[in-house]
């Protein structure tokens, strides 16, 4: 019946040799890159981003027939509309992407094994950060420059001509991998905060798609400018031509970008500390 | 080498684990035993760094396991069969894992190999039952070529030659000189695979001892008598320390004396004995009685004998095991 802790010995055991392995950044990448890229729900999601993004543009850009350019509306809307025109359902799927890069391994039980080869848990989060903002700014990028190639010609020799020498449509095309990457990268940090895939899509969603909007359409200007702050408005200006409200296009990603990396290291933080 | 000082979780009002200690050595398997919920995967967790213990420490060979630098080296754990995504293949689990260690494909090939699952390792881990579930664990757990081996439950969900390969490889690993700790709440199993015993109940060390010495120290040790003049008999050997119970007429059960001095009684007051058989308790029921007040979930009602550890009538409802999520 002793429970008393017998004296501590000495902790070598002599006969095993000092690993050559090690823990490092770099492999916590590769691991993430092989978990990543190694689940269908990826190839999925990543296509699907893909095929909105270039169907969208091209179904708008066959259909714009003689457009009536108006009081805020220039040519160089024009010419960008169908590059957009997947914004929201390329968001939504990068989202549900991001979360469950995460979610995923909080409801199989994964996330122990992950924790258990990278205790520091750090590297392991940031890692997987890279790998999902990375792979939805190619795909969003990919999507993006095959739906310029594919507008251009249809818009050729029109007013609203798919200029790329027009620096607010050369912004645009830069734009939309940087939003969507960023989507993905705050979608993957409400992942982490909440752990189940249900919670953190909806908190995503409700975020960009829900209470942005209603902020916005309440008469009261104090709320609108709070709106106007939110990551998905804040970010949309970056793909605005000439945003009438709220941050001017480049302070907008930034005041996105700055909701996505500070929710993922809060994220981080309260992940290291919290029982797996 | 695991040396836990004090360990404690808590959970709200609940006490999974209760201040214990306790020291598991290279070179041999160590069975940790208890009921259900008596705190066994609580205590692992926080081995692997996983559950932080809300006071104490434990260190496995020589630091904290967040501490070391190549952990999957240090420490193999299988903690739970299923703690892998079930989109994924097994051969993808593994090669994933080996990642973060820079461990070659190669190795992954091999413990693939030593685990048999070779048939079914390009298969999503999601159409895999408890068994092969539970050889992929392992075959995480043996992937750094680890110097500690915890592995909470192994057998569970195995065939018979599956239990059977678990008890060799865990003799084996241990053989080699490494550390070998193994729960289960099967008594026998422990019986089989493991040369000391750690028994928790409740949250609580119970024994840490050899199998032989847990066995030895159990007061479950009795003389099965028979005589046509047991109640005489029963009034002659009773005395302090010696209980006699009687189960039918003319058949006593002495606990607390042995065969010899019982039979010296007998003829010295010219009482004719038919039967008298010393009873040796086996592992199991030692393990019953000491886990008997500190079982969390009885069948019925609830335990008698000594009170509970933390001085509740009733056992609490809610498991441990299931609390720590």
């Amino acid at each position: 019946m002793s429970a008393a802790a017998a004296a501590p010995t000495s902790p070598a055991q002599g006969t095993f040799p000092a690993s050559q392995y090690r823990v490092t950044f770099g492999h916590a990448v590769t691991s993430e890159w092989i978990k990543f890229r190694t689940l269908r729900s990826t190839m999925w999601t990543l296509g699907a981003t893909f095929v909105v993004l270039v169907g969208l543009a091209l179904l708008v850009s066959a259909t714009t027939g003689s457009p009536t350019t108006g009081p805020g509306v220039s040519d160089a809307d024009i010419a960008t509309t169908p590059l957009v025109a997947g914004t929201g359902f390329g968001q939504l799927v990068l989202a549900v992407l991001g979360a469950l890069t995460i979610t995923g391994e909080y409801s199989t039980g994964m996330i122990r094994s992950t924790f258990s080869a990278v205790p520091t848990r750090t590297p392991a989060l940031v890692a997987k950060a890279l790998v999902v903002v990375v792979a939805s700014f190619v795909v969003a990028a990919v999507s993006t420059l095959v739906a310029v190639a594919i507008v251009k010609p249809i818009f050729s020799g029109k007013p609203w001509a798919l200029d790329l020498g027009n620096d607010d449509i050369l912004r645009v095309v830069i734009g939309m991998p940087l939003y969507l990457a960023a989507t993905a990268l705050l979608a993957l940090a409400f992942g982490i905060l909440i752990r189940s895939s249900a919670g953190a899509i909806f908190a995503v969603i409700g975020l960009v798609l829900v209470i942005g909007p209603i902020l916005a359409n309440i008469p009261v200007h104090w709320l609108n400018n709070i709106a106007d702050y939110l990551p998905s408005q804040a970010g949309q200006n970056l793909l605005t031509i000439h945003p009438t409200q709220g941050p001017a296009p480049w302070i907008g990603f930034l005041v996105m970008a700055a909701w996505g990396v500070g929710l993922f290291a809060i994220g981080a933080f309260i992940a290291k500390e919290r029982d797996a | 080498m695991i040396e836990a000082h004090g360990l404690t979780k808590r959970y709200g009002p609940k006490t999974a684990v209760d201040g214990i200690s306790f020291t598991v050595r290279p070179g041999t398997v160590t069975g940790f035993l208890g009921p259900n919920g008596a705190g066994k995967s609580t205590t692992m967790r926080m081995i692997m760094g996983l559950d932080r213990p809300t006071a104490g420490a434990v260190i496995v060979n020589g630091k904290p396991y967040a501490q070391h630098r190549s952990p999957l080296t240090e420490v193999g754990a299988l903690l739970e069969a299923k703690a892998v995504h079930t989109g994924r293949t097994a051969y993808n689990h593994l090669r994933a894992l080996a990642a973060t260690h820079g461990i070659p494909s190669s190795r992954v090939g091999e413990v693939i190999e030593m685990t048999g699952l070779q048939a079914v390792a390009k298969k999503r881990v999601g159409g895999f039952s408890l068994g092969m579930g539970q050889r992929l664990g392992i075959a995480v757990a043996l992937l750094g070529d680890p110097k500690t081996l915890i592995l909470d439950e192994p057998v569970n969900g195995l065939d018979p030659e599956g239990v059977l390969w678990v008890r060799n490889l865990a003799k084996f690993l241990a053989s080699e000189g490494r550390t070998v700790f193994l729960s289960s709440h099967l008594m026998s199993e422990v019986a089989q695979t493991a040369d000391r015993v750690l028994v928790i109940g409740r949250g609580k060390i119970l024994a840490d001892a050899s199998v032989e010495e847990f066995v030895d120290g159990s007061s479950q040790k009795s003389v099965k008598v028979r005589s046509p003049q047991a109640a005489q008999l029963a009034e002659l050997v009773t005395r302090d320390g010696v209980t006699v119970t009687s189960t039918e007429p003319g058949l006593l059960d002495v606990a607390g004396s042995d065969a010899a001095s019982i039979g010296e009684t007998a003829a010295a007051n010219g009482i004719v004995l038919h039967e008298l058989t010393p009873v040796t308790s086996t592992l199991e029921q030692a393990y019953m009685e000491l886990t008997a007040a500190s079982v969390e979930y009885h069948a019925t009602g609830a335990p008698d004998g000594a009170p509970l550890p933390d001085g509740s009538a009733t056992p609490a409802p809610t498991s441990t095991e299931g609390a720590a999520r």
